[in-house]
Protein backbone atom coordinates (compact mmCIF):
# COMPACT_ATOMS: atom_id res chain seq x y z
CA UNK A 1 0.00 0.00 0.00
CA UNK A 2 3.07 2.29 0.37
CA UNK A 3 3.10 3.26 -3.35
CA UNK A 4 -0.44 4.60 -3.23
CA UNK A 5 -0.74 8.38 -3.24
CA UNK A 6 -2.80 9.45 -0.18
CA UNK A 7 -3.78 12.73 -1.89
CA UNK A 8 -5.30 10.96 -4.89
CA UNK A 9 -6.62 7.91 -3.06
CA UNK A 10 -9.69 9.65 -1.54
CA UNK A 11 -12.71 8.54 -3.64
CA UNK A 12 -13.79 11.98 -4.85
CA UNK A 13 -10.25 13.10 -5.66
CA UNK A 14 -9.59 9.82 -7.45
CA UNK A 15 -12.66 10.40 -9.64
CA UNK A 16 -11.66 14.02 -10.28
CA UNK A 17 -8.20 12.93 -11.46
CA UNK A 18 -9.72 10.13 -13.57
CA UNK A 19 -12.02 12.64 -15.28
CA UNK A 20 -9.26 15.17 -15.85
CA UNK A 21 -6.98 12.50 -17.35
CA UNK A 22 -9.42 12.12 -20.26
CA UNK A 23 -9.12 15.66 -21.63
CA UNK A 24 -7.13 18.88 -21.61
CA UNK A 25 -9.51 20.88 -19.39
CA UNK A 26 -12.90 20.36 -17.75
CA UNK A 27 -15.46 22.83 -16.47
CA UNK A 28 -16.15 22.94 -12.72
CA UNK A 29 -19.87 22.47 -13.38
CA UNK A 30 -19.30 19.29 -15.40
CA UNK A 31 -17.20 17.73 -12.63
CA UNK A 32 -19.81 18.75 -10.06
CA UNK A 33 -22.58 17.23 -12.18
CA UNK A 34 -20.73 13.95 -12.71
CA UNK A 35 -19.63 13.54 -9.11
CA UNK A 36 -23.01 14.66 -7.82
CA UNK A 37 -21.51 16.75 -4.99
CA UNK A 38 -22.10 20.30 -3.75
CA UNK A 39 -19.99 23.30 -4.79
CA UNK A 40 -18.33 23.48 -1.38
CA UNK A 41 -17.38 19.79 -1.30
CA UNK A 42 -15.90 19.97 -4.79
CA UNK A 43 -14.04 23.21 -4.02
CA UNK A 44 -12.53 21.61 -0.94
CA UNK A 45 -11.34 18.55 -2.88
CA UNK A 46 -9.96 20.73 -5.68
CA UNK A 47 -8.08 22.87 -3.18
CA UNK A 48 -6.29 19.80 -1.79
CA UNK A 49 -5.27 18.77 -5.31
CA UNK A 50 -4.25 22.32 -6.19
CA UNK A 51 -2.09 22.65 -3.08
CA UNK A 52 -0.32 19.43 -4.07
CA UNK A 53 0.20 21.03 -7.54
CA UNK A 54 -1.68 18.17 -9.20
CA UNK A 55 -4.19 20.48 -10.87
CA UNK A 56 -4.41 24.08 -12.03
CA UNK A 57 -7.59 26.12 -12.16
CA UNK A 58 -8.26 29.11 -14.37
CA UNK A 59 -11.23 31.42 -14.21
CA UNK A 60 -12.46 32.65 -17.57
CA UNK A 61 -15.71 34.24 -18.62
CA UNK A 62 -17.74 32.58 -21.34
CA UNK A 63 -20.64 34.52 -22.89
CA UNK A 64 -20.69 36.89 -19.95
CA UNK A 65 -20.74 34.26 -17.20
CA UNK A 66 -17.69 33.17 -15.19
CA UNK A 67 -16.43 29.61 -15.68
CA UNK A 68 -13.74 27.74 -13.80
CA UNK A 69 -11.68 25.40 -15.96
CA UNK A 70 -9.59 22.71 -14.32
CA UNK A 71 -6.71 20.76 -15.81
CA UNK A 72 -4.26 18.14 -14.63
CA UNK A 73 -0.61 19.24 -14.41
CA UNK A 74 2.25 17.07 -15.67
CA UNK A 75 3.03 16.27 -12.04
CA UNK A 76 -0.62 15.38 -11.40
CA UNK A 77 -0.80 13.18 -14.48
CA UNK A 78 2.37 11.34 -13.44
CA UNK A 79 1.03 10.90 -9.89
CA UNK A 80 -2.31 9.61 -11.19
CA UNK A 81 -0.61 7.14 -13.55
CA UNK A 82 1.65 5.95 -10.73
CA UNK A 83 -1.39 5.53 -8.48
CA UNK A 84 -3.24 3.48 -11.11
CA UNK A 85 -0.12 1.35 -11.64
CA UNK A 86 0.09 0.76 -7.86
CA UNK A 87 -3.58 -0.29 -7.75
CA UNK A 88 -3.04 -2.71 -10.63
CA UNK A 89 0.01 -4.12 -8.86
CA UNK A 90 -2.06 -4.83 -5.75
CA UNK A 91 -4.69 -6.84 -7.61
CA UNK A 92 -2.14 -8.65 -9.82
CA UNK B 1 -1.47 -14.43 12.46
CA UNK B 2 -1.12 -15.73 8.90
CA UNK B 3 -4.92 -15.70 8.49
CA UNK B 4 -5.09 -12.07 9.61
CA UNK B 5 -2.42 -11.16 7.03
CA UNK B 6 -4.31 -12.99 4.29
CA UNK B 7 -7.54 -11.22 5.26
CA UNK B 8 -5.81 -7.83 5.15
CA UNK B 9 -4.31 -8.59 1.75
CA UNK B 10 -7.74 -9.68 0.43
CA UNK B 11 -9.22 -6.45 1.77
CA UNK B 12 -6.49 -4.46 0.01
CA UNK B 13 -7.19 -6.33 -3.21
CA UNK B 14 -10.92 -5.64 -2.93
CA UNK B 15 -10.35 -1.95 -2.23
CA UNK B 16 -7.90 -1.70 -5.14
CA UNK B 17 -10.30 -3.47 -7.51
CA UNK B 18 -13.12 -1.13 -6.44
CA UNK B 19 -10.90 1.93 -6.95
CA UNK B 20 -9.91 0.74 -10.45
CA UNK B 21 -13.54 0.04 -11.33
CA UNK B 22 -14.48 3.52 -10.10
CA UNK B 23 -11.73 5.08 -12.27
CA UNK B 24 -12.90 3.17 -15.33
CA UNK B 25 -16.58 3.99 -14.88
CA UNK B 26 -15.81 7.70 -14.29
CA UNK B 27 -13.66 7.85 -17.41
CA UNK B 28 -16.29 6.02 -19.47
CA UNK B 29 -18.94 8.47 -18.32
CA UNK B 30 -16.76 11.44 -19.33
CA UNK B 31 -15.97 9.86 -22.69
CA UNK B 32 -19.64 9.07 -23.35
CA UNK B 33 -20.55 12.61 -22.36
CA UNK B 34 -18.09 14.12 -24.82
CA UNK B 35 -18.74 11.67 -27.68
CA UNK B 36 -20.22 13.60 -30.63
CA UNK B 37 -23.60 12.54 -32.06
CA UNK B 38 -23.40 9.98 -34.85
CA UNK B 39 -24.61 12.43 -37.51
CA UNK B 40 -21.75 14.82 -36.72
CA UNK B 41 -19.18 12.00 -36.83
CA UNK B 42 -20.65 10.83 -40.16
CA UNK B 43 -20.41 14.35 -41.65
CA UNK B 44 -16.80 14.69 -40.44
CA UNK B 45 -15.94 11.29 -41.95
CA UNK B 46 -17.68 12.08 -45.24
CA UNK B 47 -15.93 15.45 -45.48
CA UNK B 48 -12.54 13.89 -44.90
CA UNK B 49 -13.29 11.01 -47.27
CA UNK B 50 -14.28 13.54 -49.95
CA UNK B 51 -10.93 15.35 -49.52
CA UNK B 52 -8.96 12.10 -49.97
CA UNK B 53 -11.09 10.83 -52.89
CA UNK B 54 -11.11 14.25 -54.58
CA UNK B 55 -7.33 14.56 -54.30
CA UNK B 56 -6.83 11.06 -55.72
CA UNK B 57 -9.17 11.65 -58.68
CA UNK B 58 -8.15 15.22 -59.46
CA UNK B 59 -6.45 15.65 -62.85
CA UNK B 60 -7.18 18.63 -64.97
CA UNK B 61 -10.92 18.50 -64.44
CA UNK B 62 -12.28 20.97 -61.95
CA UNK B 63 -15.09 18.74 -60.66
CA UNK B 64 -12.84 16.63 -58.40
CA UNK B 65 -10.98 19.69 -57.19
CA UNK B 66 -14.36 21.18 -56.37
CA UNK B 67 -15.30 18.00 -54.47
CA UNK B 68 -12.04 18.30 -52.51
CA UNK B 69 -12.73 21.96 -51.66
CA UNK B 70 -16.33 21.26 -50.63
CA UNK B 71 -15.15 18.25 -48.60
CA UNK B 72 -12.57 20.46 -46.89
CA UNK B 73 -15.18 23.10 -46.06
CA UNK B 74 -17.60 20.47 -44.69
CA UNK B 75 -14.79 18.87 -42.66
CA UNK B 76 -13.66 22.23 -41.20
CA UNK B 77 -17.24 23.21 -40.36
CA UNK B 78 -17.95 19.88 -38.63
CA UNK B 79 -14.75 20.22 -36.56
CA UNK B 80 -15.78 23.74 -35.52
CA UNK B 81 -19.26 22.46 -34.52
CA UNK B 82 -17.64 19.60 -32.56
CA UNK B 83 -15.28 21.95 -30.68
CA UNK B 84 -18.10 24.40 -29.93
CA UNK B 85 -20.29 21.54 -28.65
CA UNK B 86 -17.44 20.40 -26.39
CA UNK B 87 -17.04 23.95 -25.11
CA UNK B 88 -20.74 24.13 -24.26
CA UNK B 89 -20.52 20.77 -22.47
CA UNK B 90 -17.56 22.02 -20.40
CA UNK B 91 -14.88 19.90 -22.05
CA UNK B 92 -11.74 21.09 -23.77
CA UNK B 93 -10.40 18.24 -25.93
CA UNK B 94 -6.65 17.73 -26.00
CA UNK B 95 -5.39 19.02 -29.36
CA UNK B 96 -1.81 18.12 -28.47
CA UNK B 97 -1.68 14.70 -26.77
CA UNK B 98 -0.25 14.54 -23.27
CA UNK B 99 0.05 10.85 -22.40
CA UNK B 100 2.47 8.55 -24.21
CA UNK B 101 -0.37 6.30 -25.40
CA UNK B 102 -2.11 9.32 -26.98
CA UNK B 103 1.13 10.47 -28.63
CA UNK B 104 1.59 6.98 -30.12
CA UNK B 105 -2.00 6.93 -31.38
CA UNK B 106 -1.60 10.37 -32.98
CA UNK B 107 1.64 9.40 -34.71
CA UNK B 108 0.22 6.10 -36.03
CA UNK B 109 -3.00 7.70 -37.27
CA UNK B 110 -1.10 10.59 -38.92
CA UNK B 111 1.17 8.05 -40.66
CA UNK B 112 -1.85 6.00 -41.75
CA UNK B 113 -3.66 9.02 -43.22
CA UNK B 114 -0.48 10.27 -44.96
CA UNK B 115 0.25 6.86 -46.49
CA UNK B 116 -3.35 6.39 -47.69
CA UNK B 117 -3.47 9.85 -49.29
CA UNK B 118 -0.19 9.28 -51.15
CA UNK B 119 -1.12 5.71 -52.14
CA UNK B 120 -4.53 6.88 -53.36
CA UNK B 121 -3.01 9.55 -55.61
CA UNK B 122 0.01 7.66 -56.93
CA UNK B 123 -1.71 4.32 -57.49
CA UNK B 124 -4.50 5.98 -59.45
CA UNK B 125 -2.00 7.87 -61.61
CA UNK B 126 -0.08 4.68 -62.39
CA UNK B 127 -2.93 2.23 -62.84
CA UNK B 128 -5.74 4.54 -64.02
CA UNK B 129 -8.11 2.57 -61.77
CA UNK B 130 -10.57 5.21 -60.62
CA UNK B 131 -12.13 3.17 -57.82
CA UNK B 132 -8.92 3.32 -55.71
CA UNK B 133 -9.44 6.90 -54.40
CA UNK B 134 -13.02 6.04 -53.45
CA UNK B 135 -11.81 3.01 -51.45
CA UNK B 136 -9.06 5.10 -49.83
CA UNK B 137 -11.52 7.91 -49.05
CA UNK B 138 -13.89 5.40 -47.47
CA UNK B 139 -11.04 3.93 -45.40
CA UNK B 140 -9.85 7.36 -44.18
CA UNK B 141 -13.40 8.51 -43.38
CA UNK B 142 -14.14 5.25 -41.56
CA UNK B 143 -10.97 5.40 -39.48
CA UNK B 144 -11.64 9.04 -38.60
CA UNK B 145 -15.17 8.23 -37.45
CA UNK B 146 -13.82 5.32 -35.39
CA UNK B 147 -11.16 7.56 -33.78
CA UNK B 148 -13.76 10.22 -33.00
CA UNK B 149 -16.10 7.65 -31.43
CA UNK B 150 -13.41 5.89 -29.40
CA UNK B 151 -11.25 8.87 -28.37
CA UNK B 152 -13.49 11.96 -28.57
CA UNK B 153 -11.39 13.98 -26.12
CA UNK B 154 -8.10 13.22 -27.86
CA UNK B 155 -6.70 11.26 -24.92
CA UNK B 156 -6.37 7.48 -24.86
CA UNK B 157 -8.24 5.85 -21.98
CA UNK B 158 -9.46 2.29 -21.58
CA UNK B 159 -13.08 2.43 -22.65
CA UNK B 160 -15.60 -0.10 -23.84
CA UNK B 161 -16.91 0.07 -27.39
CA UNK B 162 -19.84 2.46 -27.80
CA UNK B 163 -23.27 0.83 -28.00
CA UNK B 164 -24.54 2.47 -31.13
Amino acid sequence: MSELDPIIHAPNRLQICAMLATSAELDFKLIKFQLDVSDSVLSKQLKVLEEAEYIVTSKRSSQGRPCTWISLTECGRAAFNAHVAALKKIIA
Amino acid sequence: MKNTQNDTSELDKDAAAKALASIQSTQQETIQHSRPPMWLSAITGLGYGAIVAGYGLMRHENQWALMMIIGGAVFALSVVIYLYRCHLLGIKPAILPRSNASKKLNIYSALFFAVIVVVSRELTLFTELNFIPWVCGLMCGGVLVWLQRMYPTGEVVNVERPNE
